[in-house]
């Protein structure tokens, strides 16, 4: 049976709390009658990150678990996840409640104290998520998977928590797909890699024989369609995750690349050339049919398709410079979208569908930014040398791209939040390049 | 369908479910929830991509600044083929009449603006030289590679190289060059053959690459 975490997390957590509340309130009714409202705002990005403290797990890979919990949280910009030298607690049982009055004095507002176990050779981990202030329990789950599996489950509590404290979906539980690169500036060597989205369990998928460019998965997370340059042309593939097969995708000509999963997952977009025309064209991976989007003596590429599959976003320089513009899914009713100064390219939707994530040239710099799908409400959020290929985390709230702080630097892969706050660099420190992240996984 | 050397076995799947305090009797909430997870990285055996020759540097690397300036025009081809060394192609075909004994003694890079793919006087002239040379070996094919510097998008690249490609080819075929002799491919700013990180650099890196092919 596979369920999305949303769909069976939240009535699951909704009754625990109800139950556990209940419950608690009954026997702490004398004791606090205020029960705080805990949450964090993500709206606004300059808002005081929550001061939360996440005790060590204990039982197998307990430390491990906390701290993959703590750099999660903290990199999202939305917590201080208090130093753990600092706990005045140190013993936690967590099926004690813990003492509230100890941890109010490292002003920490949430507390999570977890443990875990073994059983029938599966790991178990539970945890809770306490509201110190409110002196109330706010979320109590457990996990249960393989033990070399317990990075998971330390994402799928992040999530929880994240969730918990935000109302928001979290996206510790994703993967990020990306260009693993190596060797000199005019020798160089690109490998397609998977990680989890904090960087943990790097993988390669290709030998490094082919260059390959611009990896997406597709919604399902079950496919990864990439373009890989040899020395007569650009060809696009298909890898399926579970099997390692790898399929290439017929088009005409030698040279096709930029593709990208339509939404439901049938279909690739890409470009392809004719003779130096560069033109957008949508493949049905199902039937085989081949259809020419864009007809326009001009570039067209970089095209991405709305989540609700109904517009397509490309870069063309149709107009004398090169702007993003929107089509209707069959290449009708063409539009442009960006009319300010310095070039505009590589348009990614939001996985809303309510904002367009782009890349722009201008001053001799390059910028990542967001917009409306309109066009309008343009922000800027990172700036450098070159930064360029932005992706989209699961729930919208962060940016992952490429970047190169200066003339001759390696690129590797940043993050920032959509606000425009909490640019940082990846916990994949190696070189590295078009990233595209995952929807978080089943 | 090539099988990949890293298969990727499913893993066990993850469970969840919600735990109760002490206070409250436990609540059976469970489900499943099948994981994937990639396998420890496989063994790197990293094959270089196919070195262009640095060496080869041109000798004219123009220096152009970086505007946003777009400029179209079709490939740019000549009032008419020189018209001796296309009598020689179709009299003398047979031996290596060709002025050049190689293409790269011909040039064998045309050297393009920022953000253009239209040919200049200097770049014309090379390609004459380059025809010279497939007139004069008629057996053989020429595969042309479009380049880019680093200051453009990955993709946007890929299409301007293709342009550039396209451009040095079309002018190839105005001076009497058999279309079958010649294959495009555009590397973008994937393969560059000057290190630096400036305008100089830039400059060497923005071409068309004609090479032998078979």
């Amino acid at each position: 049976m596979i369920m999305t975490p949303r769909s069976f997390l939240f009535p699951a957590l909704t009754r625990t709390i109800r139950t556990v509340l209940t419950g608690l309130l009954l026997a702490l009714a004398l004791i606090t009658p205020a029960f705080a409202q805990l949450n964090v705002s993500v709206t606004d990005g300059h808002r005081r990150p929550m001061p939360i403290a996440i005790s060590d797990f204990s039982g197998p890979h307990g430390g491990s678990i906390a701290n993959a919990v703590r750099d999660n949280l903290a990199r999202s910009g939305l917590f201080q996840v208090q130093n753990p030298d600092s706990f005045l607690q140190r013993e936690m049982d967590v099926n004690v409640a813990p003492r509230f009055a100890d941890w109010r004095v490292i002003k920490t507002e949430a507390l999570v104290v977890g443990r875990g176990g073994t059983n029938a050779g599966r790991l178990r981990v539970e945890f809770r998520l306490w509201d110190v202030y409110g002196e109330s329990q706010m979320l109590g789950l457990e996990f249960s998977t393989t033990d070399e599996n317990w990075r998971r489950i330390a994402h799928k509590i992040s999530d929880a928590i994240y969730r918990r404290l935000t109302g928001e979906a979290g996206y510790f539980d994703s993967r990020v797909v990306f260009v693993a690169e190596s060797g000199s500036r005019t020798n160089r060597v690109k490998r397609l890699a998977v990680m989890d989205q904090d960087g943990a369990n790097p993988s390669y998928l290709t030998d490094g024989s082919e260059q390959v460019l611009n990896p997406r998965f597709n919604a399902q997370g079950q496919q990864i369609v990439y373009s890989a340059l040899s020395d007569r042309g650009i060809k696009i593939w298909v890898v399926d995750i579970e099997t390692g097969r790898k399929e290439a995708v017929a088009v005409p000509g030698n040279m096709a690349f930029a593709p990208r999963f339509t939404p439901d997952g049938q279909s690739i977009i890409f470009s392809a050339d004719r003779d130096g025309d560069v033109d957008v064209f949508i493949k049905s991976l199902r039937t085989g049919k081949l259809s020419q989007l864009t007809r326009n003596p001009a570039i067209d590429t970089s095209p991405d398709m709305s989540p609700n599959g109904d517009q397509i976003v490309f870069t063309s320089d149709r107009g004398g410079s090169t702007q993003i513009y929107a089509m209707n899914a069959d290449g009708s009713g063409v539009r442009r979208l960006t009319f300010g100064e310095g070039r505009y390219s590589t348009a990614v939707w939001s996985p809303k569908g309510d904002l367009i994530a782009f890349t722009r040239q201008s001053g001799g710099q390059f910028q990542i930014g967001v917009m409306a799908a309109d066009g309008s409400n343009m922000k800027i959020l990172a700036e450098a040398y070159l930064v360029e290929g932005p992706t989209w985390s699961p729930n919208g709230r962060v940016i992952m791209f490429q970047r190169e702080g200066g003339p001759g630097q390696s690129p590797s892969l940043w993050t920032v939040d959509v606000s425009g706050t909490n640019l940082r660099k990846s916990p994949w420190s190696a070189p590295g390049s078009d990233p595209g992240w995952s929807a978080t996984l089943p | 369908m090539t099988p990949s050397p890293n298969s990727i076995p499913q893993v066990s799947g993850l469970k969840i479910r919600s735990i109760a305090l002490m206070l409250v009797s436990s609540i059976a909430l469970v489900a499943c929830a099948s994981t994937k997870k990639v396998e420890p990285p496989a063994v790197a055996t990293t094959a270089p991509v196919a070195a262009e020759n640095a060496e080869a540097a041109p000798t004219v690397a123009p220096t152009a600044p970086a505007t946003d300036r777009q400029v179209y025009s079709a490939p740019l081809t000549p009032a008419a083929p020189a018209t001796d060394t296309s009598q020689a192609e179709s009299s003398r075909a047979a031996e290596n009449l060709s002025p050049f004994a190689t293409i790269a003694e011909a040039g064998e890079r045309v050297f393009f603006e920022t953000d253009r793919f239209d040919l200049t006087d200097e770049a014309r002239a090379i390609l004459t030289r380059q025809a010279a040379w497939i007139r004069g070996n008629p057996g053989k094919r020429i595969l042309i590679a479009g380049n880019c510097d680093e200051r453009g998008t990955r993709e946007y690249n890929l299409a301007l190289g293709a342009r550039r490609a396209s451009a040095a080819r079309d002018f190839l075929i105005g001076l009497g060059i058999d279309p079958e002799r010649i294959e495009t491919v555009s590397y973008g700013k994937e393969r560059p053959i000057d290190e630096r990180p400036s305008a100089e650099g830039w400059a060497v890196n923005r071409n068309a690459h004609t090479m032998l092919l078979d």
